[in-house]
């Protein structure tokens, strides 16, 4: 089947970093794999498009190893409670299987779908790691591109792997893993790709002279290690990675980046990664550019940093939770819903006062603030008030690593508050409209 | 019968505040009680109930935590205790509560005691991190009790006429006072250079814009207005005394009608409480005030809120030297809880021991000359309940 993608958008924390060949995307410590998502997916311009019947989330840096993250990012995102939601959390090929199957749900009637992969650098064992989110929404008419699932490869061959416990990925010998891992599999679904497809996709400027049956669509390869994949993709005749010395590899995102970057031209986009391969055929419609160029434009800004702090001590910050209340305040919490009442919004939603719930707005001006250095929980915490563009008022912190004014305008960003008692508790901070 | 002109307080008594670590929490509450007792003249045997004031016991190991530890520290079987609690304002509830039992004619001889025991923790395992950890998972985080007051600081400072000088200077002038105080926990003078230097806990606010973290006990004694004819013994009368509250805890942040720049909460207290005394023109009919000044912010918007001066004039109030010793409306001549002290329990019974020891004429060196009336403030919360009481001579 042939889906089509509708919307595409990036979320890349704003700091980035130097690294031995370019830099990387950075984000602070209260963002994690969920808030990225949930930002890309808000990112999605979704105006006159329909709601999603489904959800596909792509990590394998999910908060959650298990019991789940995509139910949060739908919370968080409003996109309704009717929906499915699922994660894969295996391998950076996942973004790309996450819309085969967004595909084949489509298929059966159950789009559209949006795919999201996120990804936040280890501090250990991923020098060459970005952080990042990437989100799409896929459909059947009317879109950016049409996206063919090609083929796929299954063997057992570890390049990369964790056991349970493990905070850092195992890694085997690099040279089995560029040499051998990501070349081997890229390169039997590349050859897959050639001999089921003889024609897959319209012709492209970039091919390599013999790539033979591609017919010229540009090879991307998104491998285990930013420099694998880079080797299997120039033997393959590809372009190279223009995103990974700007944002570092986005683990399952990056085959997301790859595709939302290749909408100048037709491309074959392969996965790669832990034996699993996988092959999109990418065909541009005419919008495709245009959101390309918006998107290498987000790549390439930012702004360089030297370091992005390390998360706060939190000595003896412990805070109380519950799941019961997590679940019952989660219209509060996640979606920011209060109650409307004489056209105003009152949040938090008073207990007892039926009414229509309605989402606070995004956007507001600062009322008020403070620096705070005795919050446990932080070194300083910079809490502020704002009066919001709906005519409420909201009281929270300001994302790590932003400081706003009185009278600047602020927007409302998904950010990690804390994991007191074991849960992830998620919430909105404040920072700065750029 | 209503509260106001009918009831009376004959004796009171308040331990040292400060960090003691020799002293537990039952031997505060009954140094207190018994010294209120004492001052009233009555024996323990004669007094028919007891409220108390306990904030925070989950700082002291629950103590407080219900008023069987007033049963506990006097052996006061088998009369009613009843533990109250609404944060700053939890001491001055006791008094109230007391003084209904008496209006309502249940009780004849009650007692409302205060205590805190906050330092058998470190400061920064007190309070704070306490709350930190305990207040709402989402809608609290990130909020401390200097950080909620800072962001009224922050507003007044940017709307009115206002320097962060004019902010040391309650904590200059407080201190000051604190020196005839002989119960306060400081008695050093402080410069405005001083609390400028001090380092910030949330800004503005620094180490010395803040309250301390204080052990200590307050009690006073109250009976009716005719029994304490009776006893002919020296008595302040409750002219006035009212808790108003406006929000919830966390939800006040939130509402537009806070304008983090006064607390309306005062305003409604003081308006009733005002009307019960009569008092139609606070700064010519008052003498003296305590007030809540937990932060050097806070004094300055209580004027405001208190009807001694205009909105935004506090700053301009305090630099005429009006509330100063020797001024026409000093405040918090005891050092306030600035100085003072403020074991949270403890305090609202402590101001009104301090008012009622101005109109009986016996607050020693810090006694204001003539006094016949004053009023004692507390807040409590994020500015969502506050208790005005006024105090007079018979």
């Amino acid at each position: 089947m042939t889906c089509e993608l509708l919307a595409g958008a990036v979320a890349l924390p704003s700091d980035r970093v130097s690294t031995r060949g370019g830099r990387r995307c950075a984000a602070q410590y209260d963002d994690d794999a969920v808030t990225l998502a949930v930002q890309a997916v808000l990112a999605l311009n979704r105006e006159g498009l329909p709601a999603p019947a489904g959800l596909l989330f792509a990590s394998v840096t999910p908060p959650y190893e298990e019991g789940g993250s995509a139910q949060v990012i739908a919370e968080m995102a409003g996109l309704g409670d009717d929906l499915f939601c699922a994660e894969l959390c295996t391998t950076p090929r996942d973004g790309l299987a996450a819309v085969r199957l967004a595909d084949g749900l489509i298929a059966a009637g159950g789009g559209p779908v949006l795919v999201c992969a996120a990804h936040v650098r280890r501090p250990e064992g991923e020098r060459e790691a970005g952080d990042g989110a990437v989100a799409l929404l896929l459909g059947e008419n009317g879109g950016l591109a049409a996206l063919t699932p090609g083929p796929a490869h299954a063997e057992e061959l570890r390049d990369r792997w964790r056991l349970p416990g493990d905070l850092v990925p195992r890694e085997t010998d690099v040279s089995f893993t560029d040499e051998l891992g990501a070349s081997r599999v890229a390169g039997i679904v590349a050859g897959a790709v050639r001999e089921r497809s003889p024609q897959p996709v319209s012709a492209g400027a970039s091919a390599a002279p013999d790539a033979g049956p591609l017919l010229g669509a540009a090879v991307l390869v998104v491998g285990p290690s930013a420099r694998s994949g880079g080797r299997v993709e120039r033997a393959l005749g590809g372009p190279g990675d223009p995103a990974f010395f700007r944002t570092g590899a986005l683990g399952a995102a990056h085959p997301l980046l790859r595709l939302l970057l290749s909408l100048q031209a037709p491309a074959v986009l392969i996965a790669a990664s832990g034996g699993l391969g996988e092959a999109l055929l990418v065909e541009p419609l005419p919008d495709g550019a245009e959101l390309a160029a918006a998107i290498a434009r987000e790549v390439a800004g930012g702004r360089d940093v030297e370091t992005v702090p390390a998360p706060p001590a939190q000595l003896g910050f412990d805070p109380y939770s519950s799941a019961p209340r997590a679940w019952r305040e989660r219209g509060q919490d996640l979606r920011l819903e209060g109650v409307l009442r004489d056209g105003r919004v009152l949040y938090p939603p008073p207990a007892g006062i039926e009414g229509e719930r309605r989402a606070l707005a995004r956007r507001g001006r600062v009322l008020t603030l403070t620096r705070d250095h005795v919050y446990p929980g932080a070194d300083t915490v910079e809490m502020a008030v704002v009066d919001l563009d709906d005519g409420s008022r909201f009281y929270a912190q300001v994302a790590a690593g932003e400081h706003v004014e009185i009278g600047q305008e602020v927007r409302l960003v998904p950010r990690r508050l804390h994991a007191g008692g074991g849960i992830v508790q998620y919430y909105w901070k404040l920072a700065p409209c750029r | 019968m209503p509260i106001a002109g009918e009831v009376a307080i004959i004796g009171s008594a308040a331990t040292r505040f400060g960090v003691m670590h020799d002293r537990g929490y039952l031997e505060l509450l009954a140094e207190a009680a018994r010294g209120a007792m004492a001052d009233a003249g009555v024996e323990q045997d004669d007094v028919q109930a007891a409220w108390l004031g306990t904030a925070e016991p989950i700082i002291a190991a629950l103590l407080g935590d219900a008023g069987t530890a007033v049963t506990e520290a006097l052996d006061f079987a088998p009369r009613p205790v009843t533990r109250v609690s609404t944060f700053c304002c939890t001491g001055m509830e006791a008094v109230r509560a007391g003084a209904m039992a008496i209006a309502a004619g249940e009780h004849d001889l009650v007692l409302a005691v205060g205590a805190e025991k906050m330092r058998d923790v470190p400061p920064r395992g007190s309070l704070v991190a306490r709350t930190a950890n305990l207040t709402h998972p989402t809608l609290a985080k990130g909020r401390t009790a200097p950080g909620q007051f800072a962001l009224l600081a922050n507003r007044y400072l940017h709307q009115y006429d206002c320097t962060v000088e004019d902010l040391a200077g309650v904590a200059v002038k407080n201190h000051a006072n604190a020196a005839h105080n002989p119960i306060a926990q400081y008695s050093d003078p402080l410069t405005v250079e001083q609390v400028l230097r001090a380092p910030r806990v949330a800004e503005p606010l620094g180490l010395l814009d803040c309250t301390p973290t204080t052990d200590g006990a307050a009690a006073v004694v109250m009976t009716s207005v005719s029994r304490a004819r009776e006893l002919g013994r020296p008595y302040a009368v409750i002219e006035g005394i009212a808790l108003a509250v406006v929000d919830g805890y966390y939800a006040g942040f939130f509402h537009d009608d806070n304008d983090y720049l006064s607390f309306r909460v005062t305003r409604e207290a003081a308006a009733v409480a005002y009307r019960q005394a009569g008092i139609t023109a606070p700064r010519e009919q008052l003498d003296v005030v305590e007030c809540h000044d937990c932060f050097t912010i806070t004094e300055l918007v209580n004027y405001e809120d208190l009807g001694l001066c205009g909105r935004g004039e506090g700053a301009a109030m305090l630099r005429s030297g009006a509330t100063s010793a020797g001024g026409d409306i000093p405040v918090n001549l005891s050092g306030g809880l600035q100085a003072c002290g403020h074991p949270v329990g403890a305090t609202g019974v402590r101001v009104i021991k301090e008012i009622a020891d101005q109109v009986l004429g016996r607050a020693g060196e810090r006694q204001v000359a003539g006094a016949r009336r004053g009023a004692a403030h507390t807040l409590g919360g994020p500015g969502v309940a506050s208790c005005v009481a006024v105090i007079g001579a018979p």
